[in-house]
Order: structure tokens, then sequence, then C-alpha cells
């Protein structure tokens, strides 16, 4: 491993830095770009992202259509709000083990209501969790604090129960209806699907959490933030570059200094050039780190039986154009649990007017996919969506409709059946969605991993420069 | 971990990595826009990205040949290798 000043020579040169341990980010998601970020913030490290495709963000961007801001998988959401790991991780005190965004306009707008339910197209709203418990029935608010006092920090050993028939001991199947139709929105799987210390954790976190927020410009305000910081900290992003290979260090003459040899290959180019690093954080899914990591680095089999029987979730989202004349006027996520597939919708432009075009707004779906054949699976969304809200065929138009799945999945893996940020091999640690923190979901996942695989990582990076 | 939720989850396999796939600006000529159906997921990202109208997907993508002025934007797009020019 590198001394931290050693060999000078110009071409170790990174602007005015000499030579400091590299430590390379695989995939710049938002998972990759904030592990970059901190380890950018440092000033230990030099910091380099690698990105397959020709864009940052991963699914927590948008892309531009006729001034409609359409989100590439996140909804424009973040669950828990302020209260969030994602919040305390971008806009938190450095001394905190933030990364202080606000600096570079990275904010948070909330939604203007906590949450809303259609039941017979009639629409309800509720400014907090409080005010969601009067639609059902009394049991249900008796027995939340028995949902709230179970023991759920961490999962439960050899669990069978799933989450529905553990929540049935407790809550009606109306209420019950209505949460899944929340998880199906939010995370792709019912609670069925789900252990019951997932669904348990996951429902005490949104119920202590905030109101869900917006971020200011939509998630790629929060990316741009990102980005902005690495550049200021000396970190480089390389988009349209695909990591081939990852090979111990001594593979290259000019790696030899370094623990791996990682071959990048431009898009449109034949050949692959090699860039040392001392520690890699990869964000692009199990399957894909083990299929470019050399058989010289041990894998053990338990590990890869694991990865390769997890089964990314998938979904389908659509995009609806709609005029301000519609009845529905908030932001909170709107569940309609009498549907088979769609979860619920949402409006963010209700707190960001700027994702749509003026006097326009944007609404979003999210549903889950039981079944392969996607084609089939659309329809029924589409059709279930103009049956569920009575005002959409008036007043929307169907901008596009986003699938999810295969090897560009609503999660790598599913939540509750995460899989091990560490797979063994020293001075590689993975973030994403495939590895969340234990209960949290979408982005606040993400965020509970992050400064953990950064820790170890640069720990990692410490040892192995003093050795 | 919850091994008994493993499979409970989205049918549909992830597959390995396609590294290698030739991506970009032609070669030769008669090459042109594909789509490998077994890559694409459908996401309509690519009909976002182009101008000409020369993409439609239902399920899944396909090019109409006719349209298509070999910009390649939508390949820059496409977030899982499914568009290639070859």
């Amino acid at each position: 491993m590198p001394p931290v000043v050693s060999n000078w020579c110009p071409d170790l040169l990174v602007g005015d830095t000499v030579s400091k341990p590299k430590a390379v980010v695989i995939g710049a998601g938002v998972g990759g770009l904030s592990s970059a970020a901190i380890l950018a913030q440092t000033g230990n490290y030099d910091v380099t992202v690698y990105e397959r495709m020709s864009f940052a963000g991963g699914r927590f961007t948008q892309h531009d259509h006729d001034g409609f801001q359409i989100p590439t998988g996140a909804v424009h959401m973040i669950p828990h709000g302020r209260k969030g790991p994602f919040a305390k991780l971008m806009l938190g005190k450095r001394r905190r083990g933030g990364l202080e965004l606000g600096r570079h306009g990275v904010d948070f707008i909330p939604t203007t209501k906590f949450a809303g339910l259609l039941k017979d197209g009639k629409h309800y709203a509720a400014n907090s969790v409080f005010g969601i418990l009067p639609w059902f029935h009394l049991k249900n608010s008796l027995n939340m604090p028995r949902l709230l006092a179970s023991r759920a920090k961490r999962p439960w050993e050899n669990e069978t129960v799933d989450g529905r028939t553990w929540l049935k001991r407790m809550f009606t199947d109306d209420f019950i209806d209505f949460l899944d139709a929340f998880s199906n929105f939010a995370i792709s799987l019912r609670f069925d699907q789900m252990p019951a210390s997932t669904v348990a954790r996951m429902l005490q976190n949104s119920f202590w959490s905030d109101r869900p927020h917006v971020p200011k410009g939509g998630c790629k305000g929060v990316i741009n933030g990102l980005r902005t910081d690495l550049k200021r900290n000396g970190a480089r992003v390389k988009l349209s570059h695909e990591v081939t290979e990852i090979l111990p260090g001594d593979a290259e003459e000019s790696t030899k200094e370094n623990r791996f040899c990682i071959g990048i290959r431009r898009r449109g180019r034949d050949s692959a050039t090699w860039v040392g690093a001392d520690a890699i954080v990869h964000n692009g899914g199990h399957p894909n780190l083990l299929d470019s990591l050399s058989d010289e680095f041990e894998v053990s089999e338990g590990v890869r039986e694991q990865v390769a029987n997890t089964q990314a979730v998938g979904g389908i989202g659509f995009v609806f154009d709609l005029d301000d004349k519609i009845p529905h006027r908030d932001s909170g996520v709107t569940m309609i649990p009498s549907l088979d597939r769609v979860g619920g919708y949402v409006i963010p432009t209700f707190s960001e007017p700027a994702l749509a075009p003026e006097g326009r707004h944007m609404m979003i779906t999210h549903q889950f996919v039981p079944d392969p054949s996607v084609k089939s699976e659309i329809d029924k969304g589409r059709n279930e969506l103009y049956e569920a809200i009575p005002w959409l065929s008036d007043h929307g138009d169907e901008l596009c409709v986003h699938t999810y799945h295969r090897n560009w999945p609503c999660n790598r893996a599913p939540q509750g059946a995460e899989l091990p940020a560490d797979i063994g091999v020293e001075g590689i640690r993975l973030v994403g969605d495939g590895v969340k923190g234990h209960g949290w979901m979408m982005v606040e996942g993400i965020a509970a991993n992050v400064p953990d695989a950064v820790r170890d990582v640069c720990k990692s990076i410490d040892s192995g420069g003093s050795a | 971990m919850a091994e008994a939720f493993r499979e409970r989850a989205t049918p549909g396999i992830v597959p390995v990595l396609k590294s290698g796939l030739p991506h970009d600006r032609p070669v030769s000529e008669g090459t042109k826009l594909q789509v490998i159906d077994s890559l694409c997921v459908g996401c309509s990202y690519c009909l976002m990205a182009c101008n000409d109208d020369a993409l439609v997907v239902e399920g899944l993508c396909e090019v109409i040949e006719q349209n298509c002025t070999d910009c390649l934007r939508c390949l820059l797009w496409c977030p899982t290798g499914a568009l290639i020019y070859s």
C-alpha cells in the first residue's frame, strides 16, 4: 500500500495534491455519489467516481421532457423528510456525519399533507399520522402502541412469519390494506412478501418520522449538490466509463503500488485502461460486482449463493400531465388500497412547482409487478388508475410509463432480504439499494448504510497504508 | 437475514452485466440502431431522448428505422445497454 507521500512524480499529481491513497467509487447513483462526497470531504483520499451511463444519479435523478422533470425512479420523494437518515446525511452538520449540502443549494420542501387515501372515489388527506387513524376502526388506534413497542431494531432470527400475518394480530384488514398500499408505492413489495420484523421496523420508522419531503429542483437538485461538492473537494466523476474487471493491484505494472487494478472502458472504445485503487465503494449491485471481480479474490460460496438467489424487485410507474383544475390539491402520497396492482400516486408539483411547466402538474404512480409479463402489467395498472381516480380521464394525459426490472430494477434486493455490504474482500464495500439498513425504505435505506460502508473503507485504506 | 423471504419478490432473474457490448458510433456501413430484447426493460428513457419519433416502447423498445437519424441520444440514456449501434 502506498505511503501518503512516496515516489513523487508528476504523473501522480492531481491538482495541487500529492499522491494520496486512491478511492474508487463504481456507480454514480445517490449511494455512490454520497460515499464519494464523504471520502472527498476528508481530504485524505484521491477520489474518482466511474459511471457506466452518460448521466449521474442513476434512479435518483430526472430528465426534462417538455418542461416536466420526469424522475428516473425515485418519484421526487424523501420519505422521512428532515428527520430521516437521508436528510441527516445530505443536510446534516459535518461533525455529525453530514455533508452540509445546504451550502450548494440543496433543500427539501415538505409535502403539503402527510398522506392521503382514495377510497370509493373519495379523497381524504391527513396532516400527521394521527390524522390517519380516525379513518379506521378504533381497534387500530388502540393497538398502535403494541406496534411501536415491538422490538424490531434488528431482524428477528429465523423468522418465517410474514408482515401481513403479523399485523393481522393487531389491526383490521382495511387498515392493513392502507399500509400495504403504502408499501407497494414506496418499495414495490406487499407485506406478505416481507418478514414481519422488516414491516414492523419500517412502520415504526414512518411513524416517528417527519412528513415526506420533495427535494428542491427534484432529485437532480440533490445530485447537482453532490457533484458541486465533489468538484470543490477535488474528486472526479467520469461518466460513460464502464468497469470491466477488478484485479489485484499487482496484475499491472502501473498499479502495483495499489491494492486493486480496475479495468475501465470508455463507451465507444474497444480497449480498457487500467487504474489503481486502494479501496472500492461499489454502487452497481452484487451481481455486477461479482461478475467483474477476478477469481483471485476469495468470495465465499455462501455469499455467491445468496447473491444468485436474490431477485431484484421490479416496478412500474406512470407519469401523468395534469391541468391546474384537478380537484386533488396536495402533494402528500395518496394510497389507493382497493387495487390489485397500483399502490398510490403523488403530485409533487404542489410542493415544488418547478417540476412541471407553469400551470401544469405532474402525477407519478407506482405499482408492484407480480407477473413477469410487463406489457400486461402495464395495461392492468393503466385500467386500474382510470377506474379508481375519477378525475383522471378529464384532467390528465399520460406522459410515459417507466418500467423497472432485470438489470434496472426498483431495488436490487427486496426489502427484508438485503445482501451484505461486505462480501468478504478487504477494501471493497457495497452501497446502494441492495444493501439498505434494516427497515429503512427508499433513499433512507441507502443513506442509512453509506456512512458505515465508507467508514469501513477508510479503515481498510488507513490500516493498509501503515502496514 | 430472512432466507424465507428471498424468493417472494418479483419474478425475473437478475442478469449478469453484459460488459463489453459495442455501444457507439458506426464502424462500417450498414450499422444501425438495434434493441437487445433480453436487456431492454421498457423503461421509456430512450423515448424521452428521441426527437425524431424513431422509437416506440410498448412493453419493450422497438426502432422505427425510417425515422432514425442515427443521433444516438437514446443510446446514451439507455440504462441497461439494450440499445446498440452495430
